[in-house]
């Protein structure tokens, strides 16, 4: 499964999910369902906005595990 | 053809399901007098048939009425826009095999009236379309949850 691992490139930037839903310009619930791993799907767009956001690579935020 | 606004044309689907419960509990009072009628007109009936006639056509009026119910509160469900639901796909199972139901009723009392077998097939194929139908909500229901849950 791809999981997500937004909350710890937020911690390592110190930033709040408010100030990275104001930045990428998605709201704070999509931000939620993105961070606690409950979305299905994830446009480009949201993707590059989060690496601009966070100063970070894709792979940094997305992760690839064996276990579903 | 006649097209009906969206709103009135919900409104009106509520109210044809609230007549048809209405006439299903006046059936429920005259159905022994429709029953007797319906015996009276054949030539030959079966001895002691009466009451198995009244018992299968009060069991048909209760599923039918149940089913009644159940489109009621789908209608209700679809207004408030909750019509992509797992509530919705299971009211929409529950229509279908009342349809079924009512088929094999009827088909039980195509042995007094032959023309029931007739009644028994058109349930049964509903029951059918409403099958496809609630495939086709499941189907509904999971791209909206993949939309809904796109970020």
């Amino acid at each position: 499964m791809i999981r997500i691992n937004l909350d710890v490139m937020m911690a390592k930037r110190r930033m709040s999910l408010n100030e990275l839903s104001d930045k990428v310009g998605i709201t704070l619930a999509n931000l939620s369902i993105l961070k606690n791993n409950k979305a299905k799907a994830i446009r480009f767009s949201t993707l590059d906005a989060i690496c601009r956001a966070l100063d970070c690579r894709v792979e940094d935020i997305l992760e690839y595990t064996e276990e579903d | 053809m006649l097209k009906i606004p969206k709103r009135y044309s919900l409104r009106l689907s509520l109210v044809i399901s609230a007549v048809f419960f209405a006439l299903c509990i006046l059936g429920a009072i005259f159905l022994p007098h429709i029953t007797n009628t319906l015996i009276s007109l054949k030539e030959r009936f079966p001895e002691g048939g009466a009451s198995a006639v009244l018992a299968l056509a009060y069991a048909i009026l209760a599923v039918a009425a149940a089913a009644d119910v159940l489109v009621f509160v789908l209608l209700l469900r679809v207004r408030k826009r909750l019509v992509f639901t797992d509530g919705s796909i299971a009211l929409v199972r529950g229509i279908s095999w009342c349809c079924i139901l009512l088929g094999a009723l009827f088909g039980v009392l195509g042995y007094y009236f032959l023309v029931s077998f007739t009644l028994a097939f058109a349930a049964v194929f509903l029951g059918i379309c409403l099958r496809v139908v609630k495939n086709v909500l499941e189907e509904g229901a999971e791209i909206k949850s993949e939309n809904d849950l796109t970020v």
